[in-house]
């Protein structure tokens, strides 16, 4: 269990975001530790990464709104050997997936030093958003706060994702 | 049970090997076709059609026209089919396609990668993946099936044990497939568990071990096949579909796209489950199959792990699936490793598969994955005779 906190990352020389025309005010609003989400004026979708058009909807009018930052997780996985050699520093951290209360899907790294001893994250865990510093960026990781979210279900979500907190076998 | 809609009547299959020292990518796949193309009883003049796949490294463009340039081709029909591990299947298809559109009559599917011991090097922007996966830890395909694998366990209970048994049986069937890169290499479950942790819940021997290789098949219509007077395999009915790229993108994390495309693959075949007698689904992780084998409905969602206990893998057993042993047992040479699938399927269905042999192998359901099971392609074939 990694006790690790969002002050470990700050020397770590990995490959930086590679920000686009569509989203560097996504990227630029987390310098200023902010966490948004790039939203459609038509029909409301709040969407994972920022495009040029909306993803369900295919409206151009789109807006970045300020996210909760609570989030849901979707699953996670505790990396030992990392696709870059680069991330071996900090070896075995955990990636996953979130889903914010509006809806969107991120992957994240994801904090986990508030975690008792020994408790590993599980699907259905609620996370909050850390902007943290990661060489030249400030990335949004995700602290888990190992109490279950009581999200609401949204349609078009994975109903066994949705229904997890039933599922989840003993440890 | 419909009209075939095209027929495989050639197979070509290198055996895979750790490294190459110098070979090229299109030298072995010009190895491939040769025996694929023989194996049909037809020559190099007949081929005027091409399939081929994504070649990152050796060749990242013109791939269609490098390959015909190499192996003398002129084909009136050729492409890319750029789905990863659906790329095989999906070029099956295509073939048909394109056979019935009037395009070509005699298409070439290849596939393969030569692997020197220094790697090729491999595009250093890979949009969006570069941009909202990398920077943050996460890179590459064990993490993500590692994180398909997990939200499996969280959610169903699915066992690190249950998920080592499908490698266990892949390596048990390779025994049985002197070209399997693990053949002479049984496993246990506690070799399995006892192996490296990559990124939790995968160890390493629940990967591919990626190898040099390659593979060819070659299609032709129905009609041209009963000339040739060589047992085939008839393609009944295919299935496609492609929801993301990251698994950010994915609609759900414990069930994919193959469950739509192997319901259209038999709906087109007009056959149901109980018309299945042989499974070669693609394996590139253990949970793949797992998933793969509740998409097809074979068992309810969630509940493999407990289904695998009373059901038998072997060539011999009540569900006999990738019985060249799987990618897990076979290799992963680059696209020759999803083909493997499809060339297990027409050796059983010819009868030509040896010591494995199924005794009835009925229809054959072959799967396809690729990126971060999202590209999914499916194809229902049956013997010739
Ligand atoms: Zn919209």
């Amino acid at each position: 269990m990694s006790l690790r906190g969002e002050r470990a990352y700050a020397d770590l020389s990995v490959a930086p975001p590679t920000p686009t025309a569509e989203s560097r005010p996504w990227w630029d609003a987390l310098r200023a530790g902010r966490l948004t989400v790039q939203t459609c004026g038509a029909c409301g979708t709040a969407q994972g990464y920022p495009r040029t058009r909306c993803v369900r909807c295919w409206s151009a009018e789109l807006s970045f709104v300020e996210a909760t930052g609570r989030a849901e997780l979707v699953t996670h996985s505790e990396v030992h050997r990392p696709g870059q050699a680069s991330w071996g520093a900090v070896t075995p951290y955990y990636v996953g997936l979130v889903r914010l209360e509006e809806g969107a899907t991120l992957l994240t790294h994801l904090l986990t030093d508030v975690l008792p001893e020994g408790r590993r994250p599980r699907v259905g865990d609620r996370c909050d958003v850390v902007p943290v510093q990661v060489g030249e960026w400030v990335l949004p990781f995700f602290r888990v706060a190992g109490v279950r979210p009581g999200l609401p279900v949204r349609d078009g979500h994975d109903a066994v994702e949705s229904t997890v907190t039933d599922l989840v076998p003993p440890e | 049970m419909r009209a075939p809609l095209a027929t495989i009547v050639g197979i070509g299959e290198l055996t895979p090997r750790r490294s190459t020292t110098g070979e090229s990518s299109l030298g072995l796949m010009a190895e491939a076709a040769a025996l694929a193309v023989a194996d049909a009883g037809l020559g190099p003049e007949d081929v005027d059609g091409l399939l081929v796949g994504q070649q990152y490294g050796e060749i990242p463009m013109h791939v269609p026209a490098s390959v015909a340039e190499y192996l003398g081709l002129r084909p009136t029909a050729a492409n890319v089919v750029d789905l990863g591990g659906a790329s095989a299947a999906g070029m099956v298809w295509r073939a048909a396609a394109a056979i019935r559109a009037g395009m070509c009559e005699v298409v070439l599917c290849v596939g393969g990668a030569a692997r020197p011991a220094t790697g090729f090097p491999r595009s250093s922007y890979r949009a969006p993946i570069r941009e909202y996966d990398v920077p943050f830890g996460a890179s590459g395909a064990n993490t993500t099936y590692a994180m398909i694998a997990q939200a499996h366990m969280d959610t169903y209970g699915t066992t690190a044990e249950e998920l080592a048994e499908i490698a266990v049986r892949s390596r048990a069937n390779a025994q049985l497939n002197p070209a399997a890169i693990f053949h002479g290499r049984p496993i246990t479950v506690e070799d399995v568990l006892a192996s490296p942790m990559i990124s939790a819940p995968i160890h390493m021997l629940e990967a591919v071990m990626e190898a040099a290789g390659a593979s060819a098949l070659v299609v032709v219509s129905p009609e041209r096949a009963r000339g040739l007077g060589r047992a085939g395999a008839h393609l009944l009915g295919a299935g496609e579909k492609v929801t993301h790229r990251a698994l950010s993108g994915a609609p759900a994390i414990t069930t994919g796209p193959l469950k739509d495309a192997m319901a259209h693959a038999m709906a087109q075949a007009e056959v149901g489950l109980a018309d299945l007698g042989n499974y070669q689904l693609y394996d590139c992780y253990t949970i793949v199959v797992g998933i793969t084998i509740e998409d097809l409905g074979v068992v309810a969602p969630g509940k493999f792990g407990p289904w695998l206990a009373d059901h038998d893998f072997s060539p011999t057993g009540d569900f006999p699936m990738n019985t060249h042993g799987g990618q897990l047992g076979f290799s992963q040479c680059g696209l020759a490793g999803p083909m493997s699938h499809v060339v297990e399927a027409v050796r059983q269905l010819r009868g030509e598969a040896g010591e494995r042999q199924i005794p009835d192998p009925r229809l054959s359901m072959v799967t396809g994955n690729g990126a971060t099971l999202s590209e999914a392609a499916a194809l229902v074939l049956g013997g010739t005779s």
